[in-house]
């Protein structure tokens, strides 16, 4: 028997998370460090929209994902939050 | 008429819903304060998703891998993240492609159908790859060669069925303008 993960966002989110993916892919495609603090700002403005929608069910691939340290604190802590949720 | 053979490409998208995500996510923070072990290399696939490839009707399925050897699995979670290549490393993952369906995530299949000479030459070259990759190990954009999805290619896999409708309605194409792989300048 296969088991389907249900996940089914709004276009919104679908959106937003696309765009954490293009950002993602973006940082790594430069080392200078300002076009990485612009696009960090860019992701963290992303993942705010994400949270305030309300209905983010879904963490990010690694690879539509900052290094830790690029990352905004509200990422994890969101996260975090949700542990425990089946 | 020469034979035909078939290899089998297997893929699932990870497991980033609910308890197993958040949990993923704490262990990796626990590992880098020193407070935990991390998580297995299983459960590093279950929550990234993989892809893989078979030649025996999915009874052994093969995987392009990052070998992390001396990094512990949060600093080569954030390597990969920052654009850094690691060496690849092909790995017998069927285990990893069995247990999918337990967690409820859909492992998608297709067939890629050759004659027996481009099957041979596919297959030297898998045999090869399994003992050492020339390949390393990237997330896209970055300075690695390939992922476990564009792996599929450096092998010299036929993905498109060639319709021209299936290529121009890729997302990609549009969404990532450009795209490289391996370290350059």
């Amino acid at each position: 028997m296969t088991f389907i993960t249900m996940h089914s966002p709004s276009p919104n989110i679908l959106q937003d998370e696309e765009h954490l993916g293009e950002l993602a892919m973006k940082f790594r495609g430069t080392r200078r460090d300002a076009e990485r603090r612009d696009i960090a700002s860019d992701y963290s403005n992303t993942v705010d929209r994400l949270i305030q929608s309300g209905g983010w069910r879904e963490v990010p691939a690694p690879e539509d994902q900052l290094p830790d340290a690029s990352m905004p604190k509200a990422f994890f802590e969101y996260w975090s939050r949700q542990q425990g949720t089946p | 008429m020469p034979k035909c053979r078939t290899i089998t490409v297997l893929a699932f998208r990870g497991d980033r819903t609910g308890a197993f995500a958040a949990n993923f996510l704490n262990e990796l923070d626990d590992e880098k304060r020193g407070l935990g072990p991390g998580p297995t290399n299983q459960d590093c696939l279950r929550f990234a998703g993989h892809s893989g490839i078979s030649t025996d009707g999915a009874a052994t399925i093969y995987g392009f891998n990052p070998d992390g050897t001396g990094n512990a699995v949060w600093q080569l979670m954030d390597g990969l993240k920052n654009g850094n290549a690691f060496p690849g490393i092909v790995r017998d993952d069927t285990a990893v492609f069995s247990a999918a369906p337990g967690y409820g995530l859909r492992v998608w299949s297709f067939e890629v159908i050759l004659p027996d000479s481009p099957y041979q030459k596919f297959k030297q070259n898998l045999d090869l790859q399994r003992k050492k990759s020339q390949y390393s190990y990237g997330f896209p954009n970055g300075d690695g060669d390939c992922n476990c999805t564009t792996w599929l290619e450096r092998l010299g896999l036929p993905l498109l069925t060639g319709r021209m409708n299936e290529f121009v309605a890729l997302p990609g194409i549009s969404a990532y303008p450009s795209r490289r792989f391996g370290l350059c300048v």
